[in-house]
């Protein structure tokens, strides 16, 4: 046996985990190799010191303080506010957003019914957009809007 | 009552009966994170969390192998992960630094062919193999920590750690190999 598989049966020999076979070659090796057997006594001698690290006890209360926790975010999880919270939330963002939706049919149907009211007097006043004259943006009326009359028209043709 | 009919009611909706399953593997699963997460204070705690997981895992359990293989699994993940979150280990290894007395001592200590069991059990000795145990790769730490502080045979270990007995073997050659390093040079190898 030479010393690079003698190295692989220490491990193996302070486990008790080899053959008969293997511990008689090993103890063999041990008697011409030095080296290998005070690796054997050192590796020996730190697997009995880990063994006989200090060990604690758990408190007596353990089981009841991990049931409890256990309990306590069972609760949470079915909390019926939070739940209900949440989908309130929810329903409070489609309510926004169908009353923005409802709000933009309803400029544009008012824009529909009254666009073709608008005489060509009032062309060069009217800001450039329908959403604009529905709420009213007077300030357009007085600034000095150069609208072209084609796109006015093809504007107004996208309604009408 | 059988840890498959317990889990089986439990999964069922009966979760006070887990309490039964915290009986039974409190004391094993505490002393895995105890000693492979060093004398600290928050090691309950640390326990505590790994069991809600396993609480939490259980409808995952899919019967296939032993509960308490799957459920050691899982607290040996829980227990690196958490360790490594924490940054477990104990008391930065300083050997470099300690007393050459102490370290002349330590390896007259590892030489000896006849120690007594009070001199295994001395603070200091004790100290620095557990220091040095702390800077071993996560893996080499757990594997020693299950085989030589908490006494699990190869086979079990394979299971523990879902790993052949082969690779556990040679898991266990490589860190006392490494552990006897530090303990010796100083951890300055490699």
């Amino acid at each position: 046996m030479n010393c690079n598989k003698a190295q692989e049966l220490i491990s193996q020999y302070i486990d008790n985990e080899l053959s008969a076979q293997s511990v008689s070659e090993l103890l063999k090796h041990f008697e011409e190799c030095d080296k290998c057997r005070q690796d054997y006594i050192m590796l020996k001698n730190i697997k009995a010191v880990l063994s006989k690290a200090p060990k604690k006890e758990l408190s007596s209360d353990f089981t009841a303080s991990v049931m409890n926790k256990i309990k306590s975010e069972n609760i949470e999880k079915d909390d019926n506010v939070v739940m209900f919270g949440s989908f309130f939330n929810s329903f409070k963002k489609k309510l926004v957003m169908a009353a923005g939706f409802l709000f933009i049919v309803a400029s544009s149907s008012f824009f529909f019914m009254h666009g073709n009211n608008v005489t060509q007097q009032n062309q060069d006043n009217y800001a450039s957009t329908g959403i604009e004259y529905y709420f009213g943006y007077n300030n357009y009326y007085d600034r000095d809007i150069d609208i072209d009359n084609d796109d006015y028209e093809e504007y107004i043709s996208m309604f009408c | 009552m059988e840890d498959r009919e317990l889990i089986e009611k439990i999964i069922q909706g009966q979760e006070d009966l887990f309490s039964i399953i915290i009986d039974k593997y409190k004391n094993k699963v505490f002393s895995i994170i105890y000693s492979f997460c060093g004398q600290t204070s928050d090691c309950e705690d640390i326990a505590q969390n790994v069991f809600i997981k396993i609480f939490k895992a259980l409808p995952k359990f899919k019967f296939e192998s032993e509960f308490s293989t799957w459920m050691y699994r899982i607290v040996i993940n829980e227990t690196i992960t958490i360790s490594k979150k924490k940054k477990h280990n104990v008391v930065p290894l300083d050997i470099n630094n300690s007393e050459d007395e102490e370290k002349s001592n330590l390896i007259d200590f590892l030489k000896s062919n006849d120690n007594t069991e009070r001199e295994l059990m001395q603070k200091e000795t004790q100290k620095m193999v557990q220091e040095a145990l702390g800077k071993l790769k996560d893996n080499y730490k757990m594997v020693l920590t299950l085989r030589d502080i908490e006494d699990y045979s190869y086979e079990e270990i394979a299971k523990m750690m879902d790993a052949s007995v082969e690779n556990v073997k040679i898991w266990i050659f490589r860190a006392r190999n490494r552990l006897k390093e530090i303990l010796t040079e100083g951890g300055n190898l490699k």
